[in-house]
């Protein structure tokens, strides 16, 4: 029973992504599957592993690849941030309302997962389009001239991030926050913290593994985001999602969006295994 | 309410002749042992002890003396450095004590201080208790469910039944003299009568009753006011009680007779229940002074119980 997790991650996880690996060391050819193979086991012994690094050095040379990494990244960073700011208040308000409306306010911050994903962004483009709801509002009190652009601008990008995974943020931060003990805010009280001094002293720290749960799921899914940036950013909101699946459905070379992919991966593991290390200190 | 965590809806709190209402919880002169302990678990054991001093903005190097001071005070000396789930459930109890007392306050308060620890470390940490508030100028208010530890602890007793005052004193006072049929209940067991005052001499404060099962008349003193023909319950405790196999009949005592319905010998003492001829049952504790293997008292016996006119206490029904 004990191996069944690692079973689990060897048949969903670390398999497919040998396979995909090992692609990022082939090279390109007009086939199908579109790739070379690594091993060659039928022809001469001494070159039986025909591997490539030519990959992992064009996305060296070329500025576009270092330049979408570096874009989603900061997309995600802020995007984590600001449903953190967001996320926390509501989380804690959530958590110190009375039993029976604690369910209701949960409910509303899941609502939104009962309907399709790509509707709720097509809706969101409606709404900040150029006639769309909040233009022809504006406009309507007179409050600007003509319709600002927030469409296609980098704004409705964070905005359908946070928008989408905000949810993420607050069901593990109402976890941490909820089983707080409060009698430590009130002993916190009783030796003289003031209000500030006791979130400081008191909740935050102690709400530490709810806050960078939260991020995770949060950061993870966002720096990958392909369907927010295509659908709400503009030319220049490109994201490695996004160079992503350009390489591999409109150029057809697998080899180097492996070598994308892997070097995507190796991002995201690193802030993971980070978390690993600062849980098992605490415990 | 005297912490401040709560507001009153009416009257006062003073502390040493300072009006407390409208002093917020963080500035009274007061500070509370929750009896959950609230230690912040994030917190070694210095940094919890120091942590109200720190909110004071007390210069750092006093921080560091008055802090080790007490932790040898609450006896945690060596422990420092360690996070409170290092510590047992009797070290946590000293870091809250040591915690709520780093800012000497004049009055502590301290919610079920021992309900969290087993019962021979509860003895033990009773008598420290006592030992560091004798060592410090501050007022302890303790509150416990528990009477044993209330009479222990405390040089006053403020019982409390549904939120209202029953009796305040000293412990020696509500337990012989307990003003109604929940204080005397509460401290320690009772037995109680049904009787009916046949006089009562204010002057003397004596009392004569009669026992109306039985019709028995008994004497004794009481400070209640009392009219004769009045409804009254007296009331004896089981180890004023005497029990032996034969009665004999003195001015100075009342006996009842019965049978041996019950008993349980617990080492010390042996407790019978005893079923009296007029249908009452009556609990008599007595102490095992001499050692011996076999009770010479066994089930079914006839006895005579025998007590005292002194040991009788005349409460209002």
């Amino acid at each position: 029973m004990i191996g069944l997790p690692y079973f689990w991650l060897l048949l969903f996880f670390f398999i497919p992504f040998l396979y995909v690996f090992q692609i990022s060391f082939s090279t390109p050819i007009l086939a199908q599957p579109p790739y070379s193979k690594i091993l060659n086991l039928s022809g001469d012994f001494s070159n039986w592993l025909q591997a490539t690094l030519d990959n992992y050095l064009f996305l060296l040379e070329d500025n576009l690849y270092w330049v979408s990494y570096l874009k989603s990244v900061k997309v995600a960073f802020i995007s984590t941030l600001i449903c953190l700011l967001i996320g926390y208040p509501l989380a804690y308000g959530i958590a110190r309302a009375p039993r029976q409306k604690r369910h209701i306010l949960l409910m509303l911050v899941i609502l939104p997962f009962w309907s399709s994903f790509l509707l709720r962004v097509y809706a969101w483009m409606g709404i900040l389009s150029k006639n769309g709801l909040i233009n022809s509002t504006l406009v309507g009190l007179g409050l600007i001239d003509k319709p600002l652009a927030i469409l296609y601008t980098d704004v409705a990008v964070y905005l359908g991030i946070v928008y989408t995974y905000i949810p993420f943020m607050i069901l593990p931060l109402y976890a941490s926050i909820e089983k707080l003990d409060s009698s430590l805010s009130d002993a916190a009280s009783d030796l003289g913290a003031n209000r500030w001094q006791r979130f400081f002293d008191i909740t935050l720290p102690l709400t530490k593994p709810g806050i960078i749960a939260g991020s995770l799921l949060v950061f993870i899914p966002a720096i990958g985001e392909y369907v927010i940036p295509t659908l709400l950013g503009g030319i220049d909101s490109l994201m490695i999602g996004r160079t992503l699946y350009d390489e591999f459905f409109l150029n057809r070379d697998w080899p180097l969006a492996s070598a994308v992919a892997t070097i995507l991966l190796l991002i995201i593991v690193l802030p993971i295994m980070w978390f690993q290390r600062n849980q098992q200190r605490t415990n | 309410m005297i912490a401040g965590i709560e507001l009153p809806e009416s009257g006062s709190i003073e502390v040493d002749g300072h009006e407390m209402n409208g002093v917020a919880a963080n500035e009274r002169p007061i500070n509370m042992m929750f009896q959950s302990y609230a230690v912040f678990p994030h917190m070694n054991v210095f940094k919890n002890i120091a942590y109200g001093l720190i909110k004071q903005k007390t210069p750092k190097n006093l921080v560091k003396e008055k802090v080790s001071e007490m932790i040898k005070l609450v006896q945690l000396d060596n422990l420092d450095n360690r996070m409170p789930n290092q510590l047992s459930g009797g070290q946590l109890q000293r870091v809250a004590l040591g915690r709520a007392l780093i800012k000497e306050p004049k009055l502590l308060l301290l919610d079920e201080p021992l309900a969290a620890l087993d019962k021979k470390l509860r003895e033990q940490t009773q008598f420290e208790l006592i030992n560091l508030k004798n060592k410090l100028d501050t007022t302890f208010i303790v509150v416990t469910h528990d009477q044993e530890e209330a009479m222990t602890l405390s040089s006053r007793i403020a019982l409390m039944d549904k939120g209202q005052f029953v009796q305040i004193g000293v412990p020696s006072e509500i337990y012989e003299t307990p003003i109604n049929k929940f204080a005397a209940d509460f401290f320690g067991s009772m037995n109680f009568f049904a009787a009916e005052v046949i006089s009562h001499n204010k002057q003397t404060n004596e009392i004569c009753a009669k026992l109306k099962s039985s019709n028995i008349l008994i004497t004794g003193q009481t400070k209640n006011h009392f009219n004769s023909g009045d409804k009254v319950t007296v009331g004896v405790r089981p180890e004023k009680l005497g029990i032996s196999t034969s009665g004999s009949v003195s001015e100075k005592k009342t006996i009842l007779e019965g049978q041996i319905e019950d008993l349980a010998y617990y080492g010390n003492r042996n407790l019978y229940r005893i079923k009296t001829n007029d249908n009452g049952v009556v609990q008599v504790s007595s102490q095992n002074v001499k050692r011996s293997e076999s009770i010479h008292l066994k089930w079914k016996n006839k006895v005579f119980i025998s007590w005292e006119n002194s040991a009788n206490v005349f409460l209002k029904t």
